[in-house]
C-alpha cells in the first residue's frame, strides 16, 4: 500500500480529523512561538508590522492555528494534515526551500512513554524495511533533565536558566562550562548587598535603588520585574554558580548517546545519580521500548543533541540515516496552544518529509 | 550593450553631498546632466562618460549584490544587512572617510540591570516566562540584529520593523528596545535610551563598492582602474609634501640627501615628493638653510 494511503487509513481508524493548511499566514504567531531562530529562515511577504505575512515555515504551528480557527471551544483531539514548509536556506539568497510533509498532532494528549514511543513506532512502520535499516531514531526528554537538576539541588534560578537553554545545546553546554557565575557589574554589587540584608529588607533596598536610578525612565519593564531579577542575580552570586562536580555531572549526562533500553546502565557507568522520578520515567521508556522489535539497536537516547524549536517542552524525537538526513521528527509542546491564544492544553505531534519518499507515494 | 547605470550615489542628504564631493574633489571626476528630478546624471572620467543614478543607499547595496549596478557608494552597514558576501557578491574598493556611524543595541535608560548582552539574554528569558511573549526589538536591520542577538544567546525576542524614528519605538509602546545607527549618540540620549556596553554590532562608513555579480564591460573596467589609481595616488600623497628648491643654490651633497629621502622627484627641476616624517632630518642636515630658496607645498596625488 502506498505510504500516503496507509497514513490516511491509520489516521481515519484512530479518529483523527484531516485539516487543511493555508500556505500564506500571518508571520507574528510563528515569530512569537519560535522566535527569530525560525524568523531567520522564514520567507516574508509584503506587509509590515503586525500584518506582515509569510509562507508557512512550520507545520506544527500552522496546523495548531488552523485547528484553533475551526474548533469552536475545545480544540483537543487528533488531527492530521499534508502541507508545505517554505524556508529560505541560510546560505543561498533568493531561493526558497520547499518541502512537503505529512503530520499529525494530538491536542490534549498527556505525556506518557506509551504515546511518545508509540508515535515514533507509527512513523517507523510507515516506511519500508529497506529504508529504515540504516536509520536511527534519536530521542530526548527535557523532563528527565529537569529531574536531574532538581536531584542535584541546584538553586531555582540556575535550574530555570538551564531548562530555558535546553533547546539550544551549544548555549546549554557553554552555560554549564562557564559555571553560570554572574559577571561583575555595578548592579551585581547592589544585588549582593541586598541579599546580605535578607529578603524583606533586601527587596526594600533594591526598590529604593531602582526607583532612584531608573527615575521616570522605566519603559517596557516594571520596577518589580527589575527588582526580582536583581534579587535572583544576588542569590545566584551567593551560591557561587555551579560547582565543578555539578558541571562534570551535567556535561557527562549531556554527552550520553545510548540505546534507550540501556539508559539506566549508561547512567550507572558514568556515576550519574538519579532520583526516583527520573528512574520511574526511565523505566517506562525502557519497558515500552522493549516492545518495539527495532528499538534495541535503533532507538537511541541523546540529551540536548540537536537544536529544537523553542516550543518543544518535553519528549522529542527525530529519525536520521547515516548521512544525517532527517526523515521524521516531532515532540511535546505543552505550552504552545495557550501561547497561540487557545486553552492550556498539553500536546504532542510529529511530521515526516514526503519529498524523500517519492517512489513510495 | 548594458543599459543599466554604471554607478549609483545616495539620493539625498549629507551622504549625497559627501559622495558627489568625493568624486569631484578627491577623485577629480566631473558630474553633469543631472535630470530635473535629480535621479540620473552622467559621470565624466577623462574621455569616458558613464550613466549614473541616484538611489536610496539601501537600494544601492541590494542592486550591487544582484549585479544591477557596476559600482555604488553606500554604507558598510547596508551591505552587510543586504546579506551579500564580500569577495563573492561585492568588493569594497576603498572606504571614503565619511558617513561614519555605529550600529548599536540600545535599551531604555531605566533598565538599570542591563549593561551587557549577557544581561539582555537573561532579561529576554525572564520577560518571556513572565509575560508569555517575546521582547520586541525595533529596527531596520533585521538580518544583522538577528545574527548578533543569536550570537549573544539572546533568543526570546522578535523583530518589529521600523520604517523611521526607531528611537521613539520604546516610548510609543511599539518595542521594548531598539537596534539602530548612531554617530554621536545624542538622539539616543534625548530619547532616554542607553547603548549596551558590548552592544556595538558594527562600525560603518561610506564605501565605494564594485559588484562581483556583474560582468564588467571594458569601460567599467577602465573606470574601476581609474578609481583605484586615483585612490592609490591619494594614499601615496597622504603625509607627503612637495619640496621645491632652487637647484643652483643647493650644495650637491644636500641635493643627494633630498633625492634619497624622496619617494619621487624631478631633480633637474628641483621638485621632490618627500614623506613628512623625513622633514625633521632634512632640517637638521641644513637643506632648509637660509639662501637655499626652498618652498614646501601640500599635495593631493602622487604616483611614484
Amino acid at each position: 500500500m502506498k505510504l500516503m494511503e496507509q497514513f490516511a487509513k491509520i489516521m481515519a481508524v484512530s479518529g483523527a480529523d484531516e485539516i487543511m493548511l493555508p500556505e500564506v499566514m500571518p508571520a507574528r504567531p510563528f515569530l512569537e512561538a519560535a522566535g527569530e531562530y525560525l524568523g531567520a529562515r522564514m520567507v516574508f511577504l509584503e506587509g509590515v508590522g503586525e500584518v506582515r505575512r509569510c509562507l508557512t515555515p512550520d507545520l506544527t504551528i500552522a496546523s495548531c492555528l488552523a485547528r484553533l480557527d475551526v474548533a469552536n471551544e475545545d480544540p483537543s483531539g487528533r488531527f492530521y494534515y499534508t502541507g508545505t514548509i517554505f524556508r529560505e536556506p541560510s546560505q543561498v539568497q533568493n531561493l526558497v526551500d520547499q518541502r512537503q510533509e505529512i503530520g499529525m498532532e494530538l491536542l490534549g494528549e498527556a505525556a506518557s512513554a506509551e504515546v511518545h514511543l508509540g508515535i515514533c513506532d507509527l512513523w517507523w512502520r510507515l516506511l519500508p524495511r529497506e529504508k529504515t535499516k540504516d536509520m536511527r531514531v534519536i530521542t530526548d526528554d527535557l523532563t528527565l533533565f529537569s529531574h536531574l537538576l532538581h536531584h542535584m539541588s541546584l538553586p531555582q534560578p540556575l535550574c530555570e536558566r538551564l531548562l530555558a537553554a535546553y533547546n539550544r545545546p551549544r548555549q546549554l553546554r557553554r552555560l554549564i562550562a562557564d559555571g553560570m557565575q554572574p559577571k561583575p557589574s555595578a548592579h551585581l554589587t547592589i544585588a549582593k548587598m541586598a541579599v546580605s540584608l535578607g529578603e524583606d529588607q533586601g527587596r526594600v533596598f533594591l526598590a529604593d535603588w531602582v526607583s532612584q536610578e531608573a527615575q521616570d525612565m522605566l519603559v517596557g519593564r516594571t520596577a518589580e520585574e527589575i527588582i526580582d531579577r536583581l534579587w535572583l542575580l544576588g542569590e545566584v552570586e551567593a551560591t557561587g554558580g555551579l560547582k565543578p562536580t555539578q558541571q562534570d555531572c551535567l556535561l557527562s549526562y549531556l554527552s550520553l548517546e545510548c540505546p534507550i533500553t540501556e539508559l539506566g546502565a549508561s547512567l550507572h557507568a558514568r556515576n550519574i545519580d538519579i532520583d526516583d522520578q527520573f528512574a520511574e520515567q526511565m523505566k517506562e521508556y525502557q519497558d515500552q521500548a522493549q516492545q518495539l522489535p527495532w528499538a534495541a539497536e535503533q532507538l537511541l537516547f541523546q540529551p540536548a543533541g540537536t537544536e529544537r524549536m523553542d516550543y518543544y517542552s518535553g519528549f522529542s524525537f527525530y529519525a536520521v540515516d547515516r548521512q544525517q538526513q532527517r526523515y521524521f521528527a516531532g515532540g511535546r509542546y505543552d505550552n504552545l496552544i495557550a501561547q497561540l491564544g487557545g486553552p492550556d492544553l498539553p500536546a504532542y505531534g510529529g511530521s515526516m518529509r514526503l519529498d524523500l519518499w517519492e517512489d513510495e507515494i | 550593450m548594458s543599459i543599466a547605470p554604471v554607478l549609483a550615489l545616495p539620493s539625498k542628504g549629507r551622504l549625497k553631498e559627501s559622495a558627489e564631493t568625493y568624486l569631484t574633489h578627491q577623485l577629480g571626476l566631473t558630474i553633469s546632466g543631472q535630470s530635473e528630478r535629480g535621479y540620473t546624471a552622467q559621470l565624466h572620467a577623462g574621455d569616458q562618460t558613464h550613466d549614473m543614478v541616484y538611489l536610496q543607499a539601501r537600494d544601492i547595496a541590494e542592486s550591487l549584490i544582484k549585479g544591477q549596478l557596476a559600482f555604488g557608494i553606500t554604507g558598510i552597514d547596508l551591505l552587510r544587512e543586504s546579506g551579500g558576501k564580500q569577495e563573492e557578491d561585492y568588493e569594497v574598493l576603498f572606504p571614503l572617510g565619511f558617513g561614519h556611524a555605529d550600529l548599536i543595541v540600545a535599551v531604555p535608560d531605566g533598565w538599570v540591570d542591563v549593561r551587557s548582552m549577557s544581561d539582555l539574554s537573561e532579561v529576554a528569558q525572564d520577560f518571556f516566562h513572565r509575560r508569555g511573549r517575546r521582547l520586541r526589538v525595533a529596527t531596520k536591520y533585521h538580518r544583522l540584529t538577528r545574527e548578533f542577538f543569536l550570537h549573544h544567546q539572546v533568543h526570546e525576542f522578535r523583530i518589529v520593523d521600523s520604517s523611521g524614528a526607531t528611537e521613539a519605538a520604546p516610548y510609543a509602546g511599539q518595542a521594548e528596545l531598539i537596534v539602530d545607527i548612531t554617530s554621536t549618540g545624542a538622539t539616543l540620549r534625548a530619547n532616554d535610551l542607553r547603548i549596551i556596553d558590548d552592544g556595538q554590532i558594527l562600525s560603518s562608513q561610506a564605501v565605494l563598492v564594485s559588484s562581483l555579480r556583474r560582468r564588467h564591460s571594458a569601460g567599467e573596467y577602465r573606470l574601476q582602474e581609474l578609481f583605484l589609481a586615483m585612490q592609490q595616488a591619494q594614499a601615496h600623497a597622504k603625509n607627503c609634501v612637495l619640496i621645491h628648491v632652487a637647484l643652483g643654490k643647493l650644495p650637491s651633497k644636500l641635493r643627494e640627501q633630498l633625492t634619497k629621502s624622496s619617494i619621487m622627484h624631478v631633480s633637474d627641476q628641483g621638485r621632490f615628493v618627500v614623506p613628512a616624517q623625513h622633514l625633521s632630518g632634512l632640517v637638521a642636515s641644513g637643506v632648509f638653510a637660509e639662501g637655499h630658496a626652498v618652498t614646501i607645498s601640500p599635495i593631493t596625488y602622487a604616483n611614484p
